[in-house]
Order: C-alpha cells, then structure tokens, then sequence
C-alpha cells in the first residue's frame, strides 16, 4: 500500500515453553524473541528436535506459551484462527470422507463465507485449479499421489485466504521432485497471494530456495541462533555460486 | 460378497438339504423329530401366506430398530459428555467395565419384576446389548483420531459440538460400524431369547415366541420354517445391509482397516 510498518507484523515476544522431542526428553524455548514482517516468507530451519514445530504450535496459537506472549498487528493472540492456517507434513491432513473439492469446501463453509453452497463450490475450483487438481475434485484422498494431497491441502489452506501461512515441514514426505514441483507451485501462488509465511523446514536447500529470510534456531538454548535474510534473485538455482555460498554458511550453522 | 463365493454357498445349501433329505428318507427317525424339507417349506409357505410369520417378523424388527436407535442416541450423548469431563469419563468407564460382559439375558429376572414381562422390557434387554459395545467402540475410535483432525478443527475456529458433527464422527465410522455390528449380533440374540421366555404377555410375541409356540404344539416343521426365518434376517443384515453400508463408506473413502 505504500507505507511503511514502524513495528513488526508478527512479534514473538521472550516466550518460553516446555516441550517434549521423541525420547520423552523435556526441553525447553527460552526466551526467544522474533519479528516478522507483513508478506514476508520467512524459514526456520535447525536440528530435530530444536523446537521448530512447537514455536510454529505457539504461532498457530493451537498451545499457549507459559510465558511471553505473540503480537500480531500489535495484538496479542488468543488460541488458533482462521488468519494463522497451518498446512502439515501428514498426507492424512485431508479429511477421507470428504472428496478434494468437498474438502477444500470444508474450510470456506467453516468461516462462513459466500453465502450459498453454489458460490463456495466455484471459489473452491478457482484454487484448485491453481494447484492444478482441477481434474481430480470428485476423487477422494485416498486416490491421489502423496504430492496431490499436499496440493490439495494448500488450496484448502489458501481458500480462506489466511493473513499468515503456517507451514510445518509440508513438503518433507515427498520426494525430491514432487517436492521441487511444490516448492514452485508456492511461489507461484505466494507472488499473487502475498500471505505472510512461516515455513519449518530441516532442509537447508529448500529454505534458500524460498525464503526471503533464513532463521536459524539454537536446539541448545532454546533460541534464534542467527537471522540470515536472503536476498538472492528469484527464480533461484541451486547451482548457482551465491546459492552455494549461502547454502554453506548455513550448513556450517546447524 | 462376491458372485462365485455366492455361489458357493448355494452349492453348499443345496448339497446339505439333499444330504438332510436322504437321511429323512432312510426313515431312521420319526418325522415328528426330523422333518422332511418339503413339510418344512410348506409349513414357512403357509406361515408366510397367512401373514402370521410376517407379523412376528415385523414385530420383532421394530423393536430391534427401535432398540437400535435409541442406543444410538444414548451413546453419542454419553460419548460426547466423556468428551468433556474427565470425572465423567472415569465414571463411564466404570460403568462399561461392569455392563459390558453382563450377557442382557442375565438380567431378564430384574428386567421382569421391574417392568413386567411386555415391550418395553425386551426394549430394555435390546439397548443393554447394543449400548455398551456401541460406547466402547465409539470411544476408542474418538481415541484413535489422527492429532491433525483435531488440529484443522481448532484451526478452523470450530467449537466442540461442530468437531465432534463434522470430525470425530465420520472420522471415527470404522469403529462405529465394528460396534454396530456386535451391538446387532448381541441384539439379535438377546432378542430371540426374551421373546422366547416373555411369550405373548402383552403383544404378539415376535419371532423368538413364534418357535417357541410351535414346538408347544410339536409342529417341527414350523419350529425349522421359524428357525429359516431367523438364519436369512440375521444372513441379511450382516452379510448385505453391514456390507453395503461399508461399501459406501469406509471402503468407498479407504478408511477400512
């Protein structure tokens, strides 16, 4: 619009949370502090375990922090909302009884939107066409590929148009090339959505590819190690020497 | 099922009724005890023309549906209470610990003296056996949902009763169907016997009662045409109505395990 934000989109001020990583081990986020700004895509990447998926959790607002507290628009967050949508890394996030074009109906009934069943349905194709699922709206989630449920459930995601995009390793069961079709499919629709993303990820290469801001977080102290924005052209190339250098930096930081 | 396992079967029928014929035509037992088929299927052809088996069928069907969808009710109400109580829960609990293994035929004594020996006392006896099995299941397949369900409901600002309409239940349909079927099978059982044993107190008896008379009168080939008529209902639903549900559901959406 043309002007500028004097503070932050999104503000997670001094949290702290506990939380538990597979072994029944308790570890903890300590104090983390991060800002995020309106239509930025910003990746948190670090080890497993580091408290990745429980940060995105307390944005989501689907658990509460035991202390500190989330800003967004200078707001504080109170539990999960239609602005915050999460897309996960389960293909079974899809709901099997509901067909693909059902399910993305699901969301925009949910928020009430559009008034009639008529009108959701239309608005419903206009995102499935954008993931190219428009031949599969009667299949049920069962038969599809691991790529298209994921497809699938970003435009369900995106049917609602969420100010914040949260996203959980959602690429991280597929393989590589599925995944680097999805990982194009994303920008595709972020150039014309502009939603605000935060996107978890343990793979360093997919976090240069689509991110214009790399957090680094520290799975010892339960912080933001470093903040690496990422200012490379777009489309970018893995083979490239800038991508490489940045590439490294991070894998030397993790 | 498929067509050739249908087929199967009928060969099967049909090779057992030839056996079960010679043997009555060998005239080692009297026709009073073994009857032959033909009288049997004379006797269901009489039954069924002169509309009193069709009666009892009718009789005994409405009661178990009634039965049915009141455990049903009862059920999603007690499911979705335990939902949000935790005392409530361990109370539940409890109770099925307790109900579960009683056989509802153990209970017609009480059932008797507490609510005479009509209707409502079969009723009674048809909820106990569908109930329990019903509750356990549903719970357990409330239990068994997938975290993400429970996380797009929130995420989708749904309250409690929309997740458990639009969520929990279809998600949890495999168990509820699995607890369907058991609740019928118990059903069906309990039914047959407390017909046998309540007789036409108040109404006509139902099916249970329809065999139970026959033999009074020593008719076999009508105790056999009632026992027919019990076999196919109980061939029906579990083989056709179960199936055909699940077939439009659970393996239609591949959810069946």
């Amino acid at each position: 619009m043309g002007y500028v934000h004097l503070s932050s989109y999104l503000e997670v001020k001094n949290i702290k949370k506990s939380y538990k990583v597979k072994d029944d081990h308790l570890k903890v986020i300590n104090g983390l502090e991060l800002k995020i700004n309106r239509n930025e895509f910003v990746t948190i990447i670090g080890a497993s375990g580091c408290g990745k998926s429980t940060l995105l959790k307390l944005i989501a607002g689907f658990i509460e922090p035991e202390e500190g507290q989330i800003d967004i628009n200078n707001n504080k967050i109170k539990g999960a909302s239609f602005e915050r949508i999460m897309v996960f890394q389960e293909f079974d996030q899809l709901f099997p009884w509901r067909t693909i074009l059902e399910n993305v109906c699901f969301a925009l009934k949910a928020k009430d939107l559009f008034g009639s069943k008529q009108k959701r349905i239309e608005v419903a194709k206009k995102y499935l066409k954008e993931v190219h699922l428009n031949n599969y709206l009667d299949y049920y989630p069962h038969q599809l590929s691991g790529g298209m449920k994921q497809r699938a459930a970003l435009a369900r995601s995106l049917v609602t148009k969420p100010s914040i995009l949260l996203m959980d390793e959602p690429f991280g069961s597929l393989d590589s090339q599925t995944r680097q079709e999805l990982q194009n499919l994303l920008l595709e629709i972020w150039y014309k959505e502009k939603n605000t993303v935060v996107f978890v990820t343990h793979d360093i290469k997919e976090a240069v590819i689509l991110s214009d801001k790399i957090i680094v977080m520290d799975d010892q102290k339960g912080q933001i190690k470093e903040i690496i924005p990422n200012n490379l052209t777009r489309p970018r190339r893995p083979y490239e020497n800038d991508f490489i250098e940045l590439f490294q930096k991070l894998n030397q930081l993790i | 099922m498929k067509n050739n396992k249908i087929i199967e079967r009928i060969i099967w029928i049909l090779l057992l009724a030839i056996v079960w014929e010679l043997v009555v035509l060998t005239g080692r037992f009297s026709t009073l005890i073994l009857p032959s088929l033909r009288s049997i299927l004379h006797s269901l052809y009489l039954s069924i023309s002169r509309g009193d088996l069709l009666a009892q069928i009718y009789f005994s069907m409405s009661i178990i549906i009634q039965g049915i969808i009141i455990s049903l009710i009862i059920a999603m109400v007690l499911v979705f209470l335990s939902l949000f109580s935790k005392v409530f829960t361990s109370l539940l609990e409890t109770i099925i610990a307790i109900a579960h293994p009683l056989p509802g035929i153990a209970l017609l004594p009480l059932v008797i003296l507490w609510m005479g020996a009509g209707r409502k006392a079969i009723l009674f006896i048809i909820i106990h056996s569908v109930l329990w099995p019903l509750v356990l299941n549903l719970k357990t397949g409330f239990q068994s949902i997938p975290e993400v369900y429970k996380l797009i409901g929130k995420n989708y600002e749904l309250n409690k009763l929309q997740i458990m309409i639009k969520i929990l239940t279809p998600a949890s349909l495999p168990y509820f169907l699995a607890g369907m079927k058991i609740g019928w099978a118990r059903a069906w059982r309990a039914l047959i016997s407390a017909e046998m044993l309540f007789g036409a107190a108040n109404s006509i008896g139902g099916l249970g009662w329809f065999i139970f008379e026959k033999r009074s009168f020593f008719d076999l080939p009508g105790v056999f045409a009632g026992i027919i008529v019990i076999v196919i209902i109980g061939i029906l639903i579990e083989d056709f109505v179960f199936q055909s549900i699940e077939n439009h559901t659970i393996k239609k959406w591949g959810m069946s395990t």
